[in-house]
């Protein structure tokens, strides 16, 4: 590759090569206050590359490749080469991740106590983990929540939050835009700015911590919490994890014991004011 | 043990070390397969134990539940017959 950067995510390291040097500036601005990959050497690789050579140069569009890649993803325009980085890196971790039981999830911690939040697209796990990185909790990230099976602790994976199209205001008004990146407009997502977590996120990222309250948001609804039994909370886990099938039985059994040792609720919200508020009553009642 | 089983609620999470399957199962499923992972037995044997362990009643109607029971852990290829 010409072009090329690494950094640590929590316990992960990447490489990211690329046929151009946009896309690689786009990340080193978004990763600037990462570290790199213990000992240099990253867990894994991924390329933005031209889908032809002259597709450098003319009508650039960049192809996903790296150790995991699938079959049928499509190339995005050069103007969005950093969320296809992100696009990459999530699929390393969802095909390639082989020491933590991953789950597509939010989480954040306080006093030593993680909330795993999980639910489909447009759920608003993002969004309230975002909000809950900028009032006193800590970020532990937006996409992954990592379960190391020896321990059942919950580590962070703190990438620039992705966010989507409505959220990007929410959030323009709550943070300063030096940790914003650029807004990358009409993506198949809608319009994507990422947010960079602030230190309290960044200088945690090597430190795990209990998970304590799962929770399974909804967003548009009426206010509404449920109750949710553990066998449910397995089923809805196992369809959240990318991995727990490869894992074997450490993955088994790191599920099994984080759904017997956690509460689980669902929790329907209307607007992100009140799910913030259940949140935090949901804690408290915890505590 | 062939089967590792992990009690949630009124499932009991089953993963099998062999084929890295899991299956969530009802009661008495999971009863069953803790029974016959002791040791191979047939119907009768098997209920006699159960009888003793859980208190199932003896019965016909016992012995008709066990083999639809033991059928259905046949057909997730938990069981089979000796």
């Amino acid at each position: 590759m010409m072009f090329a950067t690494t950094m640590r995510v929590g316990p992960i390291g990447f490489r990211i090569g690329s046929d151009w040097s946009a896309p690689i500036a786009g990340l080193e601005a978004l990763y600037r206050d990462y570290q790199k990959p213990d000992d240099g050497i990253p867990h894994f690789t991924v390329r933005l590359e031209a889908t032809r050579f002259w597709r450098r140069f003319i009508r650039p569009s960049v192809q996903i490749a790296g150790d995991h890649t699938l079959p049928e993803a499509l190339p995005l325009p050069l103007a969005q080469a950093v969320l296809a980085a992100e696009m990459a890196m999530n699929l390393q971790m969802a095909l390639g991740q082989r020491h933590f039981l991953l789950l597509h999830a939010s989480s954040v911690e306080r006093d030593g106590k993680v909330i795993i939040l999980t639910g489909e697209s447009g759920s608003g796990k993002s969004t309230l983990a975002a909000l809950l990185g900028e009032a006193g909790w800590r970020l532990l990230g937006d996409e992954f929540a990592l379960i190391e099976p020896a321990t059942g602790l919950a580590w962070p994976f703190p990438r620039p939050i992705s966010l989507k199209n409505d959220s990007i205001a929410v959030m323009e008004a709550q943070v300063g835009a030096e940790r914003f990146g650029i807004r990358i407009c009409g993506t198949p997502k809608g319009d994507i700015r990422h947010l960079i977590p602030n230190v309290t996120a960044l200088k945690g990222m090597d430190t795990p911590a209990q998970p304590a309250l799962i929770l399974f948001p909804r967003f548009g609804a009426p206010r509404a919490v449920r109750d949710v039994q553990p066998s449910e909370v397995f089923i809805r886990l196992t369809q959240a994890s990318t991995n727990y099938v490869a894992l074997a039985e450490p993955g088994y059994t790191a599920l099994t014991r984080l759904v017997t040792q956690t509460s689980a609720r669902a929790i329907d919200y209307p607007d992100t004011a009140s799910g913030l508020a259940l949140v935090e009553q949901l804690w408290a009642e915890l505590a | 043990m062939a089967c590792v089983l992990t009690p949630l609620d009124s499932l009991t999470a089953v993963y099998h070390r062999r084929s890295g399957t899991t299956h969530l199962l009802a009661e008495p499923l999971p009863e069953i397969l803790a029974t016959l992972g002791a040791a191979p037995a047939a119907i009768p044997a098997l209920a006699e134990r159960l009888a003793m362990e859980y208190g199932l009643a003896m019965n016909a109607e016992t012995t008709a539940l066990l083999s639809q029971r033991l059928a259905d852990l046949e057909a997730i290829g938990l069981v089979w017959p000796l």
